[in-house]
């Protein structure tokens, strides 16, 4: 199934035919693209389009019922997600998912903890030194219960990278979030993806921010990739606009 | 180097705690009352051991005590020499049911386990009380020739100690973090690579070794069993009080909760024999409205606002830092 000889370098992601349905309803139908490592990839689609069941096909938390995801050349279909995370494929949450308890360091040090080194040797080991790096230095000792809704999406990233990944898929990360918290974490990523080589996976169904950061964008359209390509050759797509605003434009 | 005496000081509780197990039978009249209060410190503090950590409700666990007690009784019957090897075989029993019990019910969350290991328990009550072979409904007694009150108190002292000291590893380990983890959100836990299933089974397969020692120790002192006693939700039922009372998730609460409730039950139970369980009844619901904590909760934050007054807290950071086991 793999397209062999299609890139000179071998792809780090590649989603090959993934369907998935639920008791009829097809949520994704004959699904492929392929990530080049360092890059950072814009996935979007309208509500419903199946963005978020994709994602928790990739991090092991669903089977697809066809098709295969492979990860640095691997096939990780239907591995356990604690075994996902520790290949190297960290996960943000759309609603953050913290350990509400713990503080903002102990959730990057949990996330340290069980990562068994990861994959990534340009990210700072240190949990500490990415509290840092996400802007938590002086609220590293707070309970992630008391933090502020944009502060919790920040705690996402966080815990991503204490697990040292090579890939980050961020689920809905700009929902939510302050025109300004929206600009911080467009440059947050194109960090990430600069100075430690991360590969990054963005879906959002607001599509602004996400298209002035990202290298190339994927459509997904009630479960079927429509369109694929650099940002401003997207937007300009009959069948992208289309299903923003339906009919033709 | 020189031992330093700040180092050796969290020694000084565990070290005073074996002392006094080890002189109590000297000043109390009623060993068995002694005996009782470590076996229901073990009940609970194994209870806690995955309820508290995990946050799931095992209401099966007096499965675990009452198999563990079949099994120690039938070898203890069946003119075995020795009870020590029936009691550790009653544990070890209980270890391997519980293994099988964490296959089908690991993958339950919330409510949906709650109600599976209830239904476990009252399957395993309908087997053992039809059950010929190992005396059916009216269960059977143990004839025990020499039976020595000290031998199987300080053999409970001894599984007490070790049962405490192992939730205290179980808390202050990468083990303890994988629980936080899974209980204050277990999806998150699976996303940064815990095993949740595996960090479960384990600490249901630990839970009901220690469950099945005091099922199997109880028998000794109490030399008969049956289904409706072995089987006995209230077990269950007590074990969860005491943990609450003493603190859910904390090594010290079902030291505190067990001493307590049976401590104060035996005594109301003595002098109020028909008021006892209403009386007990309400100082729970009082506990617990008042200190949802439980009483190690309560006493922790009292010391905190104490610390804060005298204006101790430097950093605000948390005592208990997990980023640097």
């Amino acid at each position: 199934m793999l397209e062999e000889g299609r890139r000179e370098t071998d792809p780090i992601l590649e989603i090959s035919h993934i369907h998935k349905r639920f008791s009829g309803l097809v949520v994704l139908s004959d699904v492929n693209f392929s990530l080049a490592e360092g890059e950072i990839l814009g996935l979007i689609g309208p509500n419903g389009a199946g963005k978020t069941t994709l994602f928790n096909i990739i991090s092991g938390v669903l089977k697809p019922d066809r098709g295969r995801v492979f990860f640095g050349g691997r096939n990780i279909t239907g591995k356990a997600p604690h075994k996902v995370s520790r290949m190297g494929i960290a996960r943000t949450f759309q609603i953050p998912q913290p350990f509400p308890e713990m503080t903002v360091l102990e959730n990057v040090g949990a996330a340290s903890m069980f990562s068994h080194g990861g994959g990534n040797g340009r990210l700072p080991k240190d949990p500490a030194e990415i509290c840092n790096l996400l802007g938590f230095g002086g609220k590293m000792h707070e309970m992630a219960k008391r933090l502020t809704g944009g502060e919790k999406k920040r705690l996402e990233v966080a815990r991503a990278l204490g697990t040292s990944p090579r890939l980050i898929l961020l689920d809905e990360f700009a929902a939510g979030l302050t025109v300004a918290e929206t600009q911080w974490a467009s440059e947050m990523i194109r960090k990430l993806s600069k100075e430690f080589g991360l590969t990054l996976v963005w879906t959002e169904h607001v599509m602004r921010v996400l298209m002035r950061t990202v290298d190339r964008v994927v459509v997904l359209h009630h479960g079927a990739v429509i369109a694929e390509g650099a940002p401003e050759m997207v937007v300009k797509d009959q069948s992208v606009l289309e299903a923003y605003f339906g009919g033709s434009a | 180097m020189k031992p330093n005496p700040r180092r050796l000081a969290p020694l000084a509780l565990p070290v005073a705690g074996a002392v006094l197990l080890f002189v109590a039978p000297s000043y109390v009249a009623r060993i068995s009352v002694l005996f009782f209060i470590l076996n229901w410190i073990v009940l609970s503090e194994s209870f806690n051991m995955f309820a508290g950590l995990t946050g799931y409700v095992n209401f099966g666990h007096v499965v675990f005590y009452g198999v563990g007690g079949y099994i120690g009784g039938l070898l203890m019957k069946n003119s075995m020499a020795s009870p020590y090897p029936a009691v550790l075989a009653g544990g070890l029993g209980s270890a391997l049911l519980a293994l099988g019990m964490s296959l089908p019910t690991t993958r339950l969350r919330g409510a949906y386990f709650a109600i599976a290991t209830l239904s476990i328990n009252e399957a395993v009550f309908v087997i053992f009380d039809n059950w010929e072979a190992v005396g059916s409904a009216p269960g059977f007694t143990i004839p025990i020739a020499d039976y020595l009150p000290l031998q199987a108190y300080y053999t409970m002292a001894s599984v007490a100690a070790l049962c405490v000291a192992t939730m205290y590893f179980m808390t202050r380990s990468k083990f303890g973090v994988a629980m936080q983890a899974i209980r204050q959100q277990e999806k998150t836990a699976s996303s940064i690579g815990v095993n949740a299933a595996l960090y479960k089974t384990v600490a249901l397969v630990v839970s009901g070794f220690f469950a099945g020692l005091a099922g199997a120790l109880a028998i000794w002192q109490i030399n008969f069993i049956d289904p409706p006693s072995a089987f006995d939700v209230t077990v269950t039922l007590n074990s969860i009080s005491m943990m609450m009372l003493g603190g859910m998730g904390s090594v010290m609460g079902p030291i505190i909760g067990g001493a307590l409730l049976y401590g104060v039950g035996d005594y109301l139970d003595l002098n109020y024999p028909f008021l006892h369980l209403i009386v007990l009844g309400l100082v729970i619901i009082g506990v617990v409205m008042a200190m949802p904590q439980g009483i190690v909760g309560a006493s922790r934050r009292i010391f905190q606002r104490l610390r804060v007054r005298r204006g101790e807290e430097g950093d605000g950071s948390n005592s208990r830092d997990l980023a640097h086991p």
